[in-house]
């Protein structure tokens, strides 16, 4: 073997922890490395076989959304490789340091000591990175496996929802991909390997062996910190220590204050998620929804410049009680109908018709108008149902009755304000065509008598419950909370399909769709996507964690031999040795402080940030990932405390003389 | 001719204030198969001349030219190589490599080559240390004086122009201390080989053919001890 | 590797300036097979020259020790010149001392120009040595015969301590230790003894001479091995210990001393290198 690489050799044999600890950090970053390569290489099968292989319509689209996030995972990946890798090398370097001394004085040049190291790199290599690239595979699969576990049911339920869709998320084994994983697993490691092994080669002979073992003593910096008696000597020490600036040290705090941050943004990140799901859910008071929606198009009227709709396949309200009452003859279920109407009318106002909170919302969004118009919404409802209506608003069958009640998303949180000021009983009315209509309004329903069926996310200020003869909507919608719900469902879709015969065609092309779902199913979805990208992230912020961990704790025990012969000198000097323990501590305390100081509030500010960005579209209800935060405290804690008991136990093992005589 | 000839040399520290001399226009020359002795008091300049005759630092101003060749007029990389193949070097401390054998170390200068030496010429190296039982052993399970006599026996090793010696008795007994001398002085006597040794202790400078004493970075004598 | 033909040639060439006794260096200390050949080669084309070089040196000594002998034996000569001019004109009593005088000079010239020759000799290694088996005893027995008497005269004895067999030539190695005798006789205080040791190491046989004397001073040992310089007491001819060093160097052995001092004596210790 070549004599530099014997020497590579014998220097990973001599400090098998270290090298394991390295080889453990190389593998974990290539496998990491692999397997997001591997998912999206399965990505993008799953899509191009979905869209087909040019992406479709939405090519770039979707292209970014699967180049984006592993773009940037790879880059985190990588930088944090560097970061803990780069380290084990330098301290590698650090401690032959007089040997190289030696070979330079018996002839070795520079770049002899550039390959001894390098040496050291792909010896590691060699064994880490297959080991890590099958790890990554394996990963990948697993990875994959869970999502197909659920997104079985993601199809089901979209294939009910929307399209007929078909995803799965298939093992892929390119080639391509391989390579490209290769290539840069290796390559992140030979550069960090790099940068040390450039540093240690251009330092001269003499300082080498002036230096004996030591690192070279410039790296230290001057420090504003003194040294006075009055307050506890180590923890001076200790924070005189830590602000010198030590390389090592330094790259160790980074590594882990990124780890806390990622955790602290990743819990964040699943609050948010998790409050959009609770904002979508809404409890319509039933379990399934059975609903037909036509297609139609906005068109803007010739004359009066008003939008209007057309719609090719309206359903009648004599045909949506027909269908009402054969869904109600399976077994018996309480059916709850409703269908509205956005677009017929629009209701001119004054600002007096509305209250002084519509006013304010109103002006904020559109400034202040003397004639305010506002989109009706029209909503009928099944037969008994609208008995039941008038009857709470104390009208007769037949009248129409205000829902008062507009929901709106006031900087984040949901607000209920009531429109009209009810100053007048009857309303203007505006069609598309110009022609205007008067309506009495017989009844109004405040927010808390409306029913839950008709308390749905999105409202227009003007909601009026009419009469349903002689209305035709584009869409209606039953509500039910069978027993048998499967049973109830594969009814109504039979029901649905004998009225509105799709013929295999989908939505765009038959001119409507009739769909029958379980009324949390979309919540569902959400739900099943959550886990999914919560379990993949924590994953990944849990080995990118063990990086950093591993990182540390190679670190510090290196550090510890680093300064043995000051650490000697110091008990030498009389500092006894529980002293020297309790200022390694502080020092150790002061790291991982660091990295909290740093990591945390950068990980929380980033959080609050996102928070803000989504509650200006959904009014959810958000907190701090204080549980997280509370996780994060203690592992540092406990991380730090690991690093001082290794210390503690390597400083036993030193003898004083025998340090500071070598 | 000359093996060595050290032309002016001088070597100054630091700048404005703090400037230091450490060697002072500094001239002599030896002659193959001479053995040469440099004594002074500590902080005299001796070490910083051995490190520039070895080409390990390089002077302010002066020459150095070893068998010929001006060493500082070329590259850190040729001097790296020109010293590997030309100079041997024996420190004071222990200059092995911890996880080479005796054989190993002995060859070092050989294996930076990429070669190994011709294996009749280890083993009568290796006879003269003294270890011939011991090829196998690591620097640590040998005592300090061993190690010194690997040392010696690396700087032989490719038959240098010269070999550079600085204290290599320094941290020895005084028994380890006579068998590294008289490995040097054998090799001397034997093999003409020119020796320069930097020493503090007279009674080693005694043994040498020539003294040249450094005071303050200044060459103050230089004595002819025999023919 | 690849090689330029065109560097071949040119090492070719420069190789054979070298032999024709020009100057060659074709060193270039770099990395590779080719540049350890050609330091190779300077070391094959420079030891030739190295030879010459040595030969030049030896006849440069050889011109020394003749200015040597010269400059000895001007004063034996003058004086004995000086002498037969007067012995002309002397009477009887002054002629026997003159005669006395003279037949001590010629025996010194006699002596000095034995051993400035063997010296000669020895230096330009023009001497073959015959090299056998010996044992230390023997050479100690010989060596006495010759310094019997001074011993006697001083009441010293000589101790051998102990005995093994080396390889050197017999009758050089005895010259050399009589001469080496002589001087520790002469350091040494009378009614003392005088110790002769032998050993062996990894690198080569020695016999050790210890004297009585106070040891010496730097500045002694210094001169001790030169020429004609006076060590300070009479009875030398300051050539002896100079002929005891040529003659240890001509069989590749060497002599070291080791002063001593502090109450104790010198010792003078003749190695035989392996």
């Amino acid at each position: 073997m070549n004599i530099l690489c014997s020497f590579a050799f014998h220097q990973l044999k001599r400090k098998k922890s270290r090298t394991i600890i390295t080889a453990a950090a190389i593998t974990l970053s290539a496998a990491l490395l692999t397997a997001v390569v591997n998912f999206a290489a399965s990505g993008n099968t799953m899509l191009s076989g979905f869209l087909g292989s040019d992406y479709g319509l939405y090519g770039n689209a979707y292209a970014f959304t699967l180049l984006i996030p592993t773009v940037f995972l790879a880059a985190l990946i990588i930088a944090m490789s560097i970061i803990v890798i780069s380290n084990a090398f330098r301290m590698s370097a650090n401690e032959r340091i007089s040997q190289f001394g030696t070979l330079k004085c018996v002839g070795a040049t520079k770049n002899q000591i550039y390959k001894t190291i390098m040496y050291e790199c792909i010896l590691l290599c060699t064994g880490a990175i297959p080991l890590g690239i099958l790890l990554g595979y394996f990963l990948s699969f697993a990875g994959i496996g869970v999502v197909n576990l659920y997104i079985e049911d993601l199809n089901v339920l979209v294939r009910s929802m929307m399209k007929q869709v078909n995803f799965h998320l298939s093992f892929v084994f390119s080639p391509a991909a391989l390579i490209i994983s290769l290539i840069i697993s290796l390559g992140t490691v030979l550069f960090a390997a790099m940068l040390p092994a450039r540093k240690a080669m251009g330092i001269s002979a003499l300082d080498c062996l002036r230096f004996g073992g030591e690192t070279d003593t410039s790296g230290y910096k001057r420090t504003k910190i003194r040294i006075d008696a009055k307050r506890n000597m180590e923890y001076q020490l200790a924070k005189k220590n830590v602000s010198s600036n030590r390389k090592q040290m330094h790259s160790a705090v980074t590594a882990l204050s990124i780890s806390i941050m990622l955790f602290v943004t990743m819990s964040g990140l699943k609050e948010i998620a998790e409050g959009i799901q609770n904002y979508i859910y809404q409890d319509h008071g039933c379990t399934v929804v059975a609903d037909y929606t036509a297609k139609f198009k906005n068109t803007i009227h010739p004359k009066t410049g008003r939008r209007q709709q057309e719609c090719a396949y309206p359903i009648d309200a004599q045909t949506a009680e027909e269908i009402t009452e054969k869904l109600k003859g399976y077994q018996d279920t309480d059916i709850y109908g409703s269908g509205q109407d956005y677009s017929t009318y629009a209701a001119i106002l004054t600002p007096q018709d509305l209250t002084e909170d519509m006013q304010k919302v109103l002006s904020r969004q559109s400034g202040k108008k003397p004639e305010i118009i506002l989109d009706v919404e029209r909503i009928i409802l099944d037969d008994k149902h609208y008995r039941e209506v008038c009857a709470q608003a104390g009208t007769d069958y037949g009248g129409t009755i205000l829902l008062n009640d507009y929901k709106y998303n006031d900087k984040g949180t949901e607000r209920h304000i009531p429109p009209l000021s009810m100053t007048a009983s009857t309303l203007k009315l505006e069609k598309a065509d110009g022609s205007l209509d008067h309506i009495n309004i017989d009844g109004v329903l405040t927010v808390s008598e409306i029913p839950k069926e008709l308390m749905y996310p999105n409202t227009n200020p003007i909601r009026l419950v009419v009469p349903s003869e002689g209305i035709s909507l584009r869409g209606y919608n039953w509500m039910a909370s069978p027993e048998d719900e499967e049973g109830f469902m594969e009814y109504a879709r039979a029901v649905l399909e004998s009225y509105f015969p799709q013929n295999g065609m989908d939505y765009e092309e038959a001119g409507y769709t009739s769909r029958v779902y379980g009324a949390q199913d979309f919540v569902k979805i959400m739900n099943i996507a959550i886990i999914l990208a919560a379990f993949f992230l924590y994953a990944f912020v849990f080995l990118l964690g063990l990086i950093g961990v591993l990182n540390v704790i190679s670190t510090v025990s290196f550090q510890i031999k680093l300064r043995a012969r000051e650490l000697a000198v110091l008990q030498s000097v009389g500092m006894s040795s529980e002293s020297v323990q309790k200022m390694l501590s502080i020092e150790s305390v002061l790291c991982g402080g660091k990295a909290l100081i740093f990591g945390l509030p950068v990980g929380m500010c980033i959080v609050f940030l996102m928070a803000r960005c989504v509650k200006m579209l959904f009014p959810i209800s958000f907190h701090m990932p204080w549980a997280a935060i509370a996780i994060t405290l203690i592992l540092s804690l406990l991380v730090m405390w690991g690093t001082v008991r290794i210390s503690a136990r390597a400083l036993k093992k030193q003898n004083i003389i025998e340090t500071i005589r070598i | 001719m000359e093996i060595l000839e050290v032309k002016d040399l001088t070597k100054m520290y630091g700048s404005g204030d703090t400037q230091v001399t450490a060697l002072d226009h500094v001239s002599f020359q030896v002659k193959k198969g001479e053995f040469v002795a440099i004594v002074g008091a500590s902080g005299s300049g001796k070490s910083t001349l051995m490190n520039l005759i070895g080409g390990i630092d390089r002077p302010t101003s002066g020459d150095v030219i070893v068998d010929g060749k001006e060493i500082f007029a070329m590259s850190e990389s040729a001097l790296a190589i020109f010293r590997r193949r030309n100079i041997g070097i024996v420190y004071q401390f222990y200059n092995l490599i911890p996880n080479l054998t005796v054989d190993e170390n002995i060859m070092l200068p050989c294996l930076l080559d990429n070669r190994k030496p011709d294996e009749q010429k280890l083993s009568k190296i290796v006879e003269m240390t003294g270890l011939s039982h011991r090829r196998d052993h690591l620097p640590g399970e040998l005592s300090g004086g061993q190690q010194q006599r690997v040392s010696v026996g690396r700087a032989l090793i490719n038959d240098p122009a010269f070999i550079l010696a600085d204290e290599p008795t320094g941290n020895l007994d005084s028994k380890a201390g006579r068998e590294i001398m008289e490995l040097l002085l054998s090799a001397n006597r034997k093999a003409n080989q020119t020796l320069i040794l930097i020493t503090h202790d007279e009674n080693i400078a005694l043994q040498a053919d020539r003294i040249i004493t450094i005071s303050d970075g200044r060459m103050i004598r230089d004595e002819v001890m025999r023919v | 590797m690849w090689i330029r033909k065109k560097e071949l040639l040119s090492l070719s060439e420069g190789i054979r300036r070298a032999l024709d006794g020009q100057p060659f260096d074709p060193r270039n200390n770099k990395e590779g097979a080719f540049s350890i050949l050609k330091n190779d080669i300077y070391t094959l084309t420079h030891s030739g020259q190295e030879q010459k070089n040595v030969l030049a040196e030896e006849k440069e000594h050889l011109a020394e020790y003749l200015s040597d002998i010269s400059h000895q034996l001007k004063t034996p000569i003058s004086s004995i010149l000086l002498m037969t001019e007067l012995m002309a004109d002397a009477p009887e009593k002054t002629k026997q001392e003159f005669l006395q005088s003279i037949k001590k000079e010629i025996r010194h010239m006699e002596w000095l120009v034995t051993a400035l020759l063997k010296m000669a000799k020895l230096d330009s290694s023009v001497t073959n040595f015959h090299r056998e088996e010996i044992p230390v005893s023997l050479l100690l027995g010989e060596a006495l015969k010759s310094v019997e008497i001074i011993l006697d005269i001083r009441n010293q004895t000589i101790c051998l301590k102990n005995d093994l067999s080396l390889y050197c030539d017999k009758k050089w190695t005895g010259e050399a230790l009589i001469n080496l005798l002589k001087n520790a006789s002469d350091f040494s205080v009378e009614n003392s003894e005088i110790l002769v040791d032998c050993g062996e190491n990894p690198l080569y046989h020695w016999i050790s001479i210890t004297d009585t004397g106070e040891g010496l001073k730097k500045e002694q040992i210094a001169r001790l091995f030169r020429r004609f310089e006076s060590s300070g007491k009479e009875n030398g001819y300051g050539i002896g210990l100079p002929l005891a060093l040529s003659i240890m160097r001509g069989q590749n052995g060497d002599i070291a001393v080791s002063p001593g001092g502090h109450g104790s004596g010198a010792t003078f210790f003749m190695k035989f290198y392996k």
